[in-house]
């Protein structure tokens, strides 16, 4: 069974766990995030979410919590939220993104050639 | 609206079930419902959202579906090798209680039954039924999560599919005999693996079989075994004064060492049980054929008798040949030993 390793991380992999930042969340709301917060580039379908996140919680990277928004009209739902180990593998991915950008700010000259 | 959003998310709930059944136990109510939220938030922006959204997970639906079951298999791949170094003692190496060994050996059994069967103008009758019986503990062994007797059922039943397919060796379309029932006669056996894989909703018993193949290479072996069987037990053109006598020993032979190759607790005692099986087999055959003389049955020319080392080059000829076709698996153990090695630092790490 092959693991991601903490890093770098899968554009894909990294939007759900910043989704995940700063409060559980359900799929459906995942989703509309992870959109939001790519400003539209990544679009998950049902199939992809779910197959990223069973290999979040089999990582340990995510688990399951009772839904923070329960609707009462329909049954519970299923949410997640960042485990520590989570927290620290994003903010890492972070730290390592800032480091790339600046590393490429200072190489890149800037104004016009 | 309602009756195409209920259509189409009842189209999907069906989509799920393709997915492997672990992955669906734990996900798919909830994928359900995070489907539904997402084709109802696309209804509002018309109906080109909503053909976009499906058309996504449509589109995204068989590398997902292909993802998982890699995803399954590997799991399993690791748990099975995490177990090998865990315990030696895999369950490839665990004894066989006696009552599988007994199933094991019963087609070997029938089939040397319905051959006798055969002598007396039953033939059809009752191979129709041994063909119905292996289909029949093909599929249970399946859907029972493919116990080690399911290789001797399996292999009993591609066995009679290409007997009456008229026993080609090149493509399935080549056949000596046109009078069979060629192709069509593997439907039975096709349809056993379809009912059995929607009995379980499930690729589980092709990987299960895929899994103890792996482990243990000799039930490939015993699948291979049993074309030596369907040779010696059909005694096809054979009227020798006692032939029922050397078939019921033949069938006990042979009924005999598949036995003990279930009740072996290793390869080499399984290997060693196969091989005496054939060999004991092929000696009881040659003598039933060395003491009948059928030239003189069938009003033939009597051929000179041959000289001893003759018969003893052709029978080591023969058993050499054959100890190849059903041992060639043994490369499988081969692979998976240099694999187990090679990943064991890492387990360690």
């Amino acid at each position: 069974m092959k693991t991601q390793t903490s890093s770098p991380l899968t554009e894909a992999t990294f939007f759900i766990l910043l989704s995940l930042s700063p409060s559980a969340k359900h799929g459906y709301a995942i989703m509309k995030e992870v959109k939001a917060l790519s400003k539209g580039r990544i679009v998950f379908s049902t199939g992809t979410l779910y197959g990223a996140l069973r290999r979040l919680l089999e990582q340990g990277w995510i688990k399951r919590v009772s839904d923070p928004e329960p609707n009462p009209t329909d049954r519970e739902r299923k949410a997640y939220a960042i485990t520590e180990r989570g927290r620290r593998i994003v903010n890492a991915e972070t730290e390592r993104l800032k480091s790339l950008l600046t590393t490429a700010q200072h190489q890149i000259p800037e104004g016009p050639s | 609206m309602n009756i195409l959003m209920q259509y189409i998310t009842g189209l999907y709930s069906r989509l799920l079930l393709l997915y492997p059944s672990r992955f669906r136990d734990e996900f798919a109510e909830e994928m359900q419902t995070v489907f539904k939220d997402s084709v109802n938030g696309t209804v509002e922006d018309g109906i080109l959202s909503l053909v976009i959204a499906c058309l996504r997970e449509l589109g995204g639906l068989p590398f997902n579906i292909l993802r998982e079951f890699w995803y399954e298999f590997e799991r399993k791949e690791t748990n099975m090798i995490a177990n090998e170094n865990v315990d030696s003692k895999s369950s490839g190496e665990k004894q066989t209680k006696r009552w599988d060994a007994l199933i094991a050996a019963l087609p070997f059994i029938l089939f040397g039954v319905a051959s006798m069967l055969g002598k007396f103008q039953l033939s059809l009758l009752a191979f129709l039924a041994f063909y119905f019986i292996v289909l029949a503990g093909l599929l249970i062994g399946l859907i029972k999560g493919v116990p080690r007797w399911t290789y001797s059922y399996l292999g009993w039943s591609l066995v009679f599919a290409w007997w009456w397919m008229g026993m080609p060796l090149g493509t399935f379309m080549q056949s000596y005999s046109r009078e069979l029932l060629g192709w069509r006669s593997l439907l039975p056996f096709l349809i056993a693996i379809v009912v059995a894989l929607l009995w379980t909703r499930s690729l589980n018993p092709l990987c299960q079989l895929g899994k103890d193949i792996w482990q243990d290479w000799t039930l490939v072996s015993l699948g291979l075994y049993t074309f030596g069987g369907f040779i010696f037990l059909i005694f096809d053109e054979n009227h020798h004064p006692y032939l029922i006598a050397f078939m019921v020993a033949v069938t006990f032979v042979i009924a005999g060492s598949i036995w003990a190759y279930m009740k072996s607790a290793n390869t080499g005692k399984r290997v060693i049980s196969l091989l005496s099986g054939f060999v004991v087999s092929y000696i009881i055959v040659r003598i039933c054929d060395a003491t009948w003389d059928s030239a003189a049955y069938y009003g033939f020319r009597p051929s000179s008798p041959e000289q001893w080392y003759i018969e003893v080059y052709r029978a080591v000829l023969v058993i050499a040949f054959w100890a190849v076709l059903m041992f060639w698996p043994v490369l499988i153990g081969l692979i998976r030993y240099i694999v187990n090695n090679r990943q064991k630092p890492g387990m360690a790490a």
